[in-house]
């Protein structure tokens, strides 16, 4: 018999509508999976049992009373640390807010709410979203839990592994760089960064303005669409939320792929491929082929500069976003005889090393006599790779590439060495850099057993077209989630 | 280590030629319903604060959302001076760590500023000059740090933080301390004009900082450039004058004892001290902050459509330099009464809604002194004095008709008017203070003076006209003040000349 844990978003949604089980049943099973698995992963760093159970109580209230809660009525779903969460802590995995509760919801979480989703906790992540194996969260790392040596890649690590460990069958993840994709490609789960301005960033503690969207992470595509069609839509709170209305994902079913054309970057197939992902994704390509869809080389040149566009924009959005923690209201506050030095003592207490590295070249490019060399340099690159980018995605419907260079790496592997880790974001950065949607989805394993990821990419706003390949290839490689071994007593 | 100062010029028995430059950077509180990028209520005076939301407080996850109204009032303050409006305009961070600023960092605009260009013309005693503008730009305003006197405590109000400002900086046009009143005079009747600010430079709704240097005519012909200073804390018109004096006597002191010299001194800013009446230095181009701007991503760029043109344009009604010539033009008033009338928006509306019921142009705008003094005692707008345009010009046409003295319809009949709202005929006939108009009347009292006094009469009569004031003052007090001045002086000029025993 299938446990409840083990059942995906859409058929739980289900259960309960049809009142087979309760929202409180399913709650029960989901905290047991995080009692019984949270401390060998360390993927929520909050979890208020009891509260679970109110809201879940409150979702069979309603259905009793003959009321609709929604399209996720008593549907569990993680939030990464970085959502605001009403009277609920929000550390963005540092210590510099580790007593901050949010007073109100982020956009995304009074979406939920009011789709009648049952909000789990809070997820571990890299400080701030900085970092690419969530090993920077101050409270420490979330291990993979297809192997606890390893990374769950990062920043989104937490939610990641929630989903992939069965804790919960849907979470919600950020994506500046690939903190979405990339965990989710290690934890062999679904990880979707929509277009930029789909999702209101309202409530998103910022990492990177014009980079930072929220996605969902869910055990396969038909889930990550539904949660993402709950999340989208315009915010006026949000002044870069799109007005633009929510395409229907997923309308059509699975149908063949014939007339879609699938461009194959050159470029995202460089010689620092790991063999095995290379020769995975390449199996991937060929399953699209075979449903149909028309495969071509592209070229996309100037995305050989995304790390070190991103590694510019990025620190220097984040050099100012980060700019209010500065010990006088709601933060961390560290000693000092004057403002200066409280600033100082706060700031130096409150950011883990990569926070500082970050804020430091950040402020390093925006400073006077360096800002056109780097920041305006860098923009205008980004401008030219996004109209790049658009060039070539009118002549292809998506773009096909790995995820990411290898599989999960292990723990400590890359921590003294800051530059192969920002190489791991090499693949991902181009849609975050574009303002493109793209997903990552589990497409095999390594000789490891270690998740490998396939991305799709594809023009702005190309939702629609991203999702329908995404679970055309779903079904057609029929790979159902396989959950990792329990973790020994 | 100090240096030696130069040897003092070779002492010059006249001072030296110098022009004075001062451009003025003018900070506006735009007076919107709600803040620049949140909806909390824009209000002076509230509890510390309770005017705030996660967006103004700076919360993590917030996001800022630009008043479309602020962006209106500011269009249209660029139309009224005549700037070229941006066709598409964007948001820059300036970046600075200071407790009253919430975000650390302030939005702001950069480089591609609301309006650039323009002018404002300023009237003094040497008549109108334009002053050219650099730019003007949008941003929202700071926190306020409130220091306790006793303790190390200071505390934090962020009430104002985020209300919408306007910056608007001026070329270097200025050369006077009398030029530098009447720009702020101008530029602050022309916010009012427009109704999208208080213009209140104590309540600190308009705020100046003048930048002041001096081009000296040095030896040989060269001109040498005392180095600029701004000067902070200027809080009225006045004192931005004072201000501009205080520096020219200090530059040029400094160019006494330093002689060409001066010219290699840094920009540095002062403050201005209100109780010692001068400039103290706060601190030099050295300790200058690096803003590190950028452009605000979480606001994209925006295109000034032509929808919104349109809409600015209506905000803009007369302006004061077109109203003053079209007073003079139309109602034939002085320059001086005209500029008089026209400095604030709704003593010119009142004035000219008096003309058209009917009251004369002139003796109008000499009442609106009288008007708007009732005005400020009672903390009131003048259209809430309870005399509208119409009664006034009622009381207006009595006195110019000669059936009430001045005096006597400004001490007596305005204030009850205000008061009790009745029509100013029946407050006349009430108080009895309607004129002795009918010259029979006025006879016998004419009469009677010429009797009691001789010796007046003679003196009129040999050629001592101001003889006749003795005589009108008799008549005056025998009618209890109410006998029209000009009738008896006719009255008394017919008898004295009739009887006249010599023609």
């Amino acid at each position: 018999m299938t446990e409840l844990w083990q059942r995906d978003a859409r058929s739980l949604a289900e259960l309960i509508r049809t009142r087979e089980v309760t929202a409180l049943d399913v709650a029960e099973a989901h905290l047991e999976r995080v009692l019984s698995w949270n401390d060998h992963i360390e993927a929520f760093l909050h979890v208020e049992p009891a509260q679970v159970r109110r809201e879940a109580r409150e979702i069979d209230r309603l259905f009793e009373a003959g009321a609709d809660p929604g399209p996720l009525a008593g549907v569990p779903v993680a939030l990464k640390d970085n959502l605001s969460t009403r009277g609920a802590p929000t550390t963005c995995g540092s210590r510099m807010l580790e007593t901050y509760n949010a007073s109100w919801d982020a956009h995304v979480v009074s979406r939920l709410r009011e789709a009648g989703a049952v909000l789990m906790g809070k997820t571990n992540m890299d400080e701030f979203a900085m970092g690419s194996s969530t090993e920077n969260s101050a409270f420490g790392p979330t291990c993979n839990p297809f192997d606890r040596e390893r990374t769950t890649g990062g920043s989104s690590g937490g939610s990641a592994a929630a989903v992939a460990a069965g804790l919960v069958p849907l979470a919600l993840g950020s994506d500046t760089g690939g903190s979405i994709r990339q965990p989710a490609a290690f934890c062999g789960i679904v990880g979707m960064k929509p277009t930029y301005g789909l999702v209101s960033r309202y409530g998103l503690v910022a990492f990177a303005s014009s980079l930072d969207q929220i996605g969902p992470l869910a055990r396969n595509v038909a889930d990550a669409a539904l949660l993402l069609t709950v999340i989208a839509g315009h915010d006026p709170r949000d002044a870069t939320s799109s007005v633009r209305s929510v395409p229907e994902l997923l309308k059509g079913g699975t149908e063949s792929l014939r007339g879609v054309r699938i461009g194959i970057p050159t470029e995202f197939f460089d010689e620092g491929l790991a063999p095995e992902v290379r020769a995975t994704v390449g199996a991937a390509q060929a399953a699209l082929a075979r449903l149909g869809a028309e495969i071509e080389e592209v070229s996309l040149p100037l995305t050989r500069h995304g790390i070190a566009v991103y590694y510019i924009v990025a620190p220097s959005e984040a050099s100012s976003n980060l700019a209010r923690y500065d010990g006088v209201r709601y933060t961390l506050r560290g000693e000092g005889r004057s403002v200066l030095d409280m600033y100082v003592s706060s700031r130096g207490e409150g950011f883990g090393p990569e926070v500082k590295r970050r804020i430091l070249l950040g402020t390093f490019a925006l400073s006077s006599g360096y800002y056109d060399a780097y920041y305006g340099h860098a923009q205008k690159v980004r401008a030219a790779m996004r109209a790049e980018f658009e060039r070539v995605t009118e002549k292809v419907d998506v773009l096909l590439a790995p995820t990411t260079p290898t599989v999960a790496f292990r723990l400590g592997e890359k921590m003294q060495d800051p530059l192969a880790m920002y190489l791991n974001d090499a693949l991902t950065v181009t849609a975050n850099l574009c303002g493109a949607p793209a997903i990552s989805l589990p497409c095999g394993r390594s000789s490891d057993g270690l998740p490998i990821g396939l991305q799709l990419m594809a023009p702005r706003f190309g939702e629609e077209i991203l999702f329908r390949v995404a679970a055309a290839y779903e079904a057609e490689a029929a790979r159902k989630f396989a959950f990792p071994p329990e973790p020994s007593k | 280590m100090t240096a030696t100062p130069p040897p003092p010029p070779a002492s010059t028995p006249v001072p030296p030629k110098y022009r004075v430059l001062v451009g003025i950077e003018v900070h506006l509180q735009l007076r919107t319903r709600s803040k620049m990028f949140c909806r909390c209520p824009v209000r002076f005076g509230s509890p510390p604060n309770t005017l705030t939301c996660p967006v103004c407080l700076g919360m993590p996850g917030a996001l800022p959302v630009p008043n479309r109204d602020a962006m209106l009032m500011a269009l249209a303050l660029a139309t009224a001076m005549q700037c070229e409006l941006a066709e598409l305009t964007k948001f820059d961070r300036k970046n600075y760590f200071y407790p009253d600023l919430p975000k650390g960092y302030q939005i702001s605009q950069l480089d591609r500023p609301l309006g650039s260009g323009g002018v404002i013309e300023i009237i003094t005693e040497d008549g109108v000059r334009p002053i050219r503008l650099q730019r003007l730009h949008i941003e929202e305003d700071t926190g306020k740090s409130l220091h306790e006197d006793a303790g190390n405590v200071s505390r934090v109000d962020l009430n104002r933080a985020g209300t919408p400002l306007v910056e608007v900086v001026s070329e270097p046009d200025i050369t006077s301390a009398a030029e530098a009143r009447a720009y702020l005079t101008a530029l602050r009747a022309l916010v009012r004009y427009l109704d999208i600010s208080d213009g209140n430079m104590q309540e600190g709704n308009l705020r100046c900082e003048p930048n002041i240097n001096l081009h000296i005519e040095g030896p040989g012909g060269t001109t040498i450039k005392t180095p600029i200073v701004e000067v902070k804390n200027v809080n009225s018109v006045r004192n931005v004058g004072r201000a501009v004096t205080l520096e020219v006597e200090r530059q040029l002191a400094e160019y006494a004892a330093l002689g060409p010299a001066v010219a290699d001194g840094h920009r540095s800013t002062r403050g201005y001290d209100d109780t010692h009446d001068r400039t103290f230095l706060m601190r030099r181009k050295e300790d200058a902050h690096d803003y590190r701007y950028f452009p605000e991503p979480d606001i994209p760029p925006i295109t000034i459509g032509s929808a919104w043109l349109r809409e600015a344009a209506e905000r803009v009604p007369e302006l004061p330099h077109a109203r003053r010539a079209r007073f003079v033009e139309e109602y034939g008033l002085s320059d001086y009464d005209a500029d008089q009338v026209c400095r604030e928006r709704p003593t010119a509306d009142f004035f000219e809604q008096a003309v058209k019921a009917g009251a004369g142009a002139k003796p109008a705008a000499n009442w609106m002194d009288e008007l708007n003094r009732h005005a400020n005692e009672r903390g009131a707008p003048l259209d809430q004095l309870g005399v509208g345009p119409e009664r006034f010009a009622a009381l207006v046409k009595m006195v110019e008709a000669g059936k009430i003295a001045h005096k006597a319809a400004a001490r007596e009949v305005l204030p009850r008017m205000m008061e009790t709202g009745e029509e100013p005929e029946q407050i006349v006939d009430e108080l009895g203070l309607g004129q002795i108009d009918d010259s029979a009347l006025l006879w016998s009292a004419a009469q009677d003076a010429i009797d009691q006094n001789p010796k007046a009469a003679a003196d009129f009569r040999a050629g001592k006209e101001q003889a006749l004031g003795a005589l009108m003052g008799l008549v005056m007090r025998e009618t209890g003040g109410k006998a029209n001045p000009k009738v008896v002086r006719r009255v008394l000029v017919e008898i004295l000349t009739e009887s006249d025993p010599e023609n």
